[in-house]
């Protein structure tokens, strides 16, 4: 364990060397993720001025909702960045050269990239959090504590989407798009997931896991999530770990080093 | 002419040789589609009117701005930074036909697959959910709506094609296409109409170019010919012939100083 965290860290090291390396992209890089983030929170904004409810959610709930989508999605990235750069191992067939190192795998292509300059939208979105969770007050420690471990419920599930795209980056070499799709999936997860209506709320609940993910959380800490549903929670990102990582194996039998 | 029609085959047999990564492309355009429908939907919940706007006419702009957004916004033009920065833009001079004619060719058929598919696919959206939509009651809000979208081509062609010609003098092109992307995402108008926001933002935001991309054409459909069309001609007409003048003069300073070795 103890030389998985010290090779995680030289990893991380590296790519935050990386990062700094070129100050325009990063200053750019967080440039623009600040203008969406605060045109995004604007147009909530004006929007729930004009509709005071959401959903029947109000302007300060459709904002928690906002904001643990934007934390999840932003400590996702951060995390499994290197997710993003792993086509390029696979067609050059550098893959090969990371399989016969005496580490899991995923050390280098799924958490091999952390990327230092999320950190500081993270910290940011965060805060917002904290900022209207004390606002809406009148919350029970435990409602805190279940809005926390969702939030990493709705982390590991994020893992097993990665996992995922690893697994179908080595069978068809397609990651980009597949990336883009899990991430425009999830950006439906933006807003409270009841403004879908049937049948397309219950596919964004149960089948892309968006409302357990990024809804979930915000309604656990409202205390509009009955405890059954926390449970199946639990059980679905469990069994979404479990799968992606059955898949990941099937497609390492399959792999074809693209050099040989 | 010939050589146009064999460029636009060969263009045209890149999407297919690739079906997959365009069948994603198109998915990714309709997920947002369904986020804004439903958003909308909820929204405009027992109201008759959100932000001077009839349920309607949100569901007529938020498909006219999709439908814009997939024609207007989509380029392959920003490959040219790449070939300039890595070289292989030689291969297109040497080509005995024009560069320009390349990108242009390039350009028409692009648009016409995405324009073909995203009527395809709105076509298919409104057929599933029977939303009302507003049509204009005059014919010359249509032509006003066809006369700015043109704009809007050419404006989103220009302002594409200058950003590339940045890599004539740095290789880093990511970073203001980065934030190009961003800005346009938001303040072209192809979330939400912007008149959404107080006077003050909704002024300085029609100061940029990014909202005679897709908000004033989506706006003259759903609003007809209103004396603000005049300023909005101005307005874009005056960044269309600021923006081309910038790309034609960075194009011919960038081919100047050009070199390149290995090739």
């Amino acid at each position: 364990m103890k030389r998985y965290i010290a090779v995680i860290l030289a990893y991380s090291l590296n790519s935050i060397k990386v990062s700094i390396q070129s100050r325009a992209g990063a200053i750019a890089f967080l440039t623009g993720k600040m203008l969406r983030f605060g045109l995004s929170a604007l147009f909530l904004y004006f929007l729930m001025q004009q509709t005071k409810f959401l959903a029947g959610y109000t302007l300060e709930q459709t904002f928690l909702f906002f904001l643990t989508f934007n934390i999840i999605d932003s400590i996702s990235q951060q995390l499994y960045r290197e997710v993003y750069r792993f086509r390029p191992h696979i067609v050059s067939g550098d893959f090969d050269m990371i399989l016969v190192k005496p580490i899991h795998p995923f050390v280098r292509v799924l958490v091999g990239g952390v990327d230092i300059l999320d950190t500081i939208p993270t910290l940011l979105y965060i805060g917002g959090a904290a900022f209207i969770i004390q606002r809406i007050g009148m919350l029970s420690p435990e409602q805190i504590l279940w809005y926390i471990l969702l939030v990493i419920n709705g982390l590991v599930i994020a893992t097993a989407f990665h996992i995922l795209v690893l697994a179908m980056g080595i069978i068809s070499t397609e990651v980009d798009h597949t990336i883009m799709i899990y991430r425009d999936i999830t950006r439906m997860g933006y807003f409270p997931i009841d403004i879908y209506e049937e049948p397309v709320r219950s596919i964004l609940t149960f089948i892309l896991p968006i409302g357990i993910m990024m809804s979930f959380p915000v309604k656990a800490l409202l205390g509009m999530l009955a405890p059954q549903w926390i449970l199946v929670a639990f059980l679905f990102s469990a069994g979404s770990l479990v799968i992606s990582l059955r898949l990941w194996r099937a497609a390492m039998a399959k792999y074809q080093s693209a050099s040989s | 002419m010939r050589k146009y029609l064999l460029l636009a085959r060969a263009t045209l047999k890149t999407y297919l040789a690739y079906r997959v990564n365009f069948i994603m492309w198109r998915i990714r355009s309709m997920l947002t589609l369904v986020m804004l429908y439903f958003l909308w939907s909820q929204a405009v919940v027992g109201k008759s009117e959100i932000a001077g706007y009839a349920p309607a006419e949100i569901y007529t702009y938020i498909f006219l701005a999709n439908f814009l957004n997939a024609t207007v916004l989509s380029s392959r033009v920003d490959q040219l930074a790449g070939d300039i920065l890595n070289g292989t833009i030689i291969n297109h001079l040497l080509k005995p036909f024009s560069i320009f004619s390349l990108i242009g060719t390039r350009e028409v058929v692009d648009k016409m697959v995405n324009i073909l598919f995203s009527i395809a696919e709105i076509a298919l959206f409104i057929s599933i959910f029977r939303p009302p939509l507003a049509f204009p009651a005059d014919p010359i809000a249509v032509l006003g709506f066809l006369a700015f979208l043109l704009l809007a081509l050419v404006l989103s062609f220009y302002v594409s094609f200058a950003l590339s010609m940045l890599a004539f003098w740095t290789a880093e092109v990511w970073a203001p296409r980065f934030i190009f992307l961003i800005l346009i995402s938001m303040l072209a108008g192809s979330l939400f109409p912007l008149d959404l926001f107080p006077p003050v933002l909704y002024n300085v935001m029609l100061l940029t170019p990014f909202p005679y991309m897709v908000y004033v054409p989506a706006k003259i459909f759903v609003d007809g010919i209103t004396p603000q069309v005049l300023d909005f001609a101005i307005f874009g007409l005056g960044w269309l012939g600021l923006v081309a003048s910038l790309a034609h003069m960075s194009w011919l300073r960038g081919m100047k100083e050009f070199s390149f070795f290995g090739r």
